[in-house]
């Protein structure tokens, strides 16, 4: 599971992300929402390691990352949304290299399989520098799931992804999640959220303008009858973003007239 | 559709300037490092500039009682030393101007940019100046400066003597560009860039093995005979290699310092322009095909038959994570050609300085064993030099993929101790085999053998700890090719500090060396090492050992943990 407890990050005088708490329980697949700057990838940066809390806490399965940061990095499986990865190692290299140092048994055969899953197999002893971007994503997929990790934390995944491998990859979640896995990912495709998501958190600049199941959401938003695009995340999400808008321009005339 | 048109020209646009936009990446770089450390290293710089100062200052000063003659052996040192180092720049230029010209992130954007090709071409050529020379421009300025102070020259030639200064780094980088393009152009679809490096280093071996057959040291030899050695110094004040560019830059700057412009820094200046130009004109032809070309990778076999691991890998998998960082290492650094070429810099450079060594005859046992004291400290600046090639870009060659290692149960401590070990067996077995061969050749005795072992293991192991840990503590993951890696500020500082090291290290042992080596009568055998001054700086050496190399490692393993 994930925990995110009062996480704040802040970049000299600018918050990124304020005073954000949610978690993600097993079996679950939960989506942060947001526009660009909105925090979705701050917040995935320290639940991987890669930016330290300015205060709160992330943990996973149970570890905290800052506190823990072997334990909890052996307890998930991260893809990143820009898929750099060693060019000079062939894919099959690559991934035996993950599978070492997440200590994955039979990881030869694991590999194989992945690679035929995603008709990667007659490439797996090329070099990675002479993929293509989406084969690449598909190899950093690869080196995210080959441990099975209890939690798979995904930062835009269907970046340069074909229509087809975009399926793939989208069950692949859903059924990862099935298997009583955690899985949390931030994407700006509001059809893969609303496919695959069980919550969802709307982020704007760093704060949390709405949480819950799709279902909560309407509730929330009150879009339960339809309109322009009906009862659609798209439709949940815009209304979100135009009452923060509505908010702030109270807020400010408030300030004004005081 | 109605259009609404212009009623007033819109201003025309400035054209965009290539260097003003490193200028500004740079600015920030700078805007946004440490203050401490940019502190630390403006401090070591001035320590270093003033340590050069005065050491130019008092060699005139000395030099000057002899007269002409005293002072003429001085400009020949300097030439020299500017054919030295001129060499050294023309050995990496060519690799650096591959890695520079062709490997280059921002060329994707810049070259698809409506700009002509030779804008970009003279850019990165400036930053190949920069990788490739930097170092020994910022070593001769503030020698040559003070030169110029001593005579008293006129303000004029101070500019000419740093462009004199500036064109002899400058012609081996037009070169090493001009060699790049060519290669780039030429080599095999596929393989264009191992191919184009091989060739760059065998070609950069070849002139300095070529500068090397003028066999300096038999100047020393002649410096042996005392009956010989007044013509050798009236000899010595002529210039001896009047064909060799770094020669006209010398006479061009030693004249300039005396008030007078000399002619010799004509065919300098057409030198280096004539390079530079050349470089250009081909590179107008050939520079975006080349780029182009190295994009280019082989064709794929696509074989489905799935290659498992070897012996070697799966040996060292069984370390644990370290071991199977430094098995990916050790495959990556074999198949890039940006790194295993500096292995073969590595072999020619400790090549080059074993046959320097080995060629200078010294009869008088005394004379003989203090250089070869001495000379421990020129093994140390080697070993930095190897370092820096290997050790300090060891993190920073990551690059991108560091995410990697980042999110995976790998402990940063792992990390850089998997680095260290990875280049420790270089340094040691080059660090060694200097040691006990310039000791052998040099017929030092037991004492100094000793001490040369135990020198050179000294400086292997924190000098390798140093490059590793600083390298870890300022990592340049976005460096946009890796020649740059070496030259950034922690590149710097880590150069300045090794230098320190090897000097600190012979400081150390200094007493009882000299024991030895002076009074072999009182202090026979290992003797020397037994008297308190011995005792005292064996420990010192063996506590600098431990302290210097955990304490680099483990700021490199703090820090990188602490990055984000």
């Amino acid at each position: 599971m994930i925990e995110v407890s009062h996480y704040t990050k802040r970049y000299g005088k600018h918050e990124a992300v304020s005073d954000l708490s949610f978690s993600v329980q097993p079996g679950a697949v939960f989506g942060l929402l947001g526009s660009n700057g909105a925090g979705k990838t701050t917040t995935i940066r320290a639940l991987v390691g890669l930016t330290r809390p300015t205060t709160g806490t992330v943990r996973v399965q149970d570890y905290d990352v800052w506190k823990e940061p072997v334990k909890a990095k052996a307890a998930f499986g991260y893809i990143p949304d820009r898929p750099y990865l060693y060019g000079k190692l062939t894919a099959r290299e690559l991934l035996r290299f993950v599978g070492q140092l997440y200590k994955v048994d039979g990881a030869d055969a694991e590999i194989d399989r992945w690679l035929e899953f995603f008709r990667l197999s007659d490439f797996g002893n090329e070099l990675i520098e002479t993929y293509s971007h989406g084969m690449r994503q598909k190899v950093a997929i690869i080196s995210a799931l080959l441990p099975d990790p209890a939690v798979l934390i995904v930062d835009e995944p269907m970046v340069g992804l074909d229509p087809h491998a975009a399926r793939q990859v989208r069950e692949l979640f859903r059924a990862h999640a099935d298997r009583g896995r955690t899985v949390l990912l931030t994407t700006h495709s509001l059809p893969l959220a609303e496919a695959v998501c069980d919550r969802i958190v709307v982020l704007d600049r760093g704060k949390v303008l709405g949480e819950g199941t799709m279902d909560d959401l309407r509730a929330r938003t009150g879009t339960e009858a339809g309109g322009v695009h009906g009862d659609s995340l798209e439709r949940i999400f815009f209304r979100l973003i135009e009452e923060e808008q509505e908010e702030e321009t109270r807020r400010r005339e408030a300030a004004q007239s005081a | 559709m109605t259009t609404t048109p212009l009623t007033a020209r819109a201003p025309r646009a400035r054209r965009p300037s290539l260097l003003n936009l490193k200028v500004t990446a740079l600015r920030h770089t700078l805007g946004r490092a440490s203050k401490p450390g940019l502190a630390f290293l403006a401090l070591l710089g001035i320590v270093l500039v003033w340590g050069e100062v005065y050491g130019v200052w008092r060699a005139l000063t000395f030099l000057g009682t002899f007269g002409d003659i005293g002072v003429g052996v001085f400009a020949r040192v300097l030439e020299i030393g500017l054919i030295t180092l001129s060499s050294g720049v023309t050995f990496s230029a060519t690799t650096a101007a591959i890695s520079t010209l062709y490997l280059s992130d921002d060329l994707n954007f810049l070259l698809t940019q409506p700009l002509p090709t030779w804008r970009v071409f003279a850019l990165k050529v400036a930053e190949t100046f920069v990788n490739a020379a930097l170092v020994p421009v910022f070593l001769t300025v503030p020698l040559l400066l003070t030169v110029a102070a001593y005579f008293h020259a006129p303000a004029w030639a101070y500019a000419v003597m740093i462009l004199a200064d500036v064109m002899v780094f400058a012609a081996p980088v037009g070169l090493g560009a001009l060699l790049a393009v060519g290669l780039m152009r030429v080599a095999p679809v596929g393989r264009v860039r191992e191919v184009s490096t091989a060739l760059g280093v065998l070609l950069s071996a070849g002139l300095v093995y070529a500068i090397r057959a003028l066999r300096p040291e038999v100047l020393v030899q002649k410096m042996q005979d005392p009956t010989k050695f007044e013509a050798l110094l009236r000899d010595f004040a002529g210039p001896t290699s009047p064909l060799l560019p770094p020669s006209w830059a010398a006479q061009g700057i030693w004249q300039a310092a005396h008030g007078h412009l000399a002619t010799p820094l004509l065919p300098l200046v057409v030198l280096t322009a004539g390079l530079l130009l050349a470089a250009t004109f081909l590179a107008s032809k050939a520079y975006q095909e080349g780029w182009a070309r190295a994009l280019d990778s082989s064709t794929p076999k696509l074989d489905p038959t799935p290659k498992r691991a070897r012996p070697t890998e799966r040996l060292l998998a069984r370390l644990g994570p370290g071991g199977s960082l430094a098995s990916k290492d050790l495959r990556v650094t074999l198949r890039d050609p940006t790194q295993w070429s500096q292995l073969l810099v590595v072999v020619a450079l400790a090549g080059v300085y074993l046959v320097s060594v080995k060629a200078v005859p010294i009869p008088i046992p005394q004379f003989r064993g203090i250089l070869g004291y001495i000379q421990l400290a020129f093994q140390g600046f080697i070993i930095s030099g190897i370092a820096v090639r290997l050790a300090f870009p060891s993190v920073s060659t990551e690059a991108k993929s560091y995410w990697l290692l980042r999110t995976a149960p790998i402990d940063p401590r792992q990390i850089v101790l998997s680095k260290f070990l990875g280049v420790l067996p270089v340094t040691l077995t080059v660090g060694l085999v200097m040691g006990v061969a310039s000791a052998k050749s040099m017929s030092l005795g037991p004492t100094l053998l000793l001490l040369s072992v135990l020198v050179s293991v000294s400086n292997a192991f924190v000098i390798t700890a140093l490059g590793v840990g600083l390298g870890a503590a300022a990592p340049k993951f976005d460096a946009d090719n890796p020649a740059e890696i070496g030259v950034s500020a922690g590149g710097l500082a880590f150069m300045g500090l090794s230098l320190a090291y090897s000097v600190l290290c012979l400081l150390l042992l200094a007493k009882p060396a000299a024991g030895s080596v002076l009074r072999p009568d009182l202090y026979p055998g290992l003797s020397a090492l037994g008297t308190l001054e011995g005792v005292l700086g064996l420990i010192g050496l063996g506590l600098a050992t431990v302290f210097g190399t955990w304490l680099s490692l483990r700021t490199g393993w703090k820090r990188l943990d602490g990055l984000e």
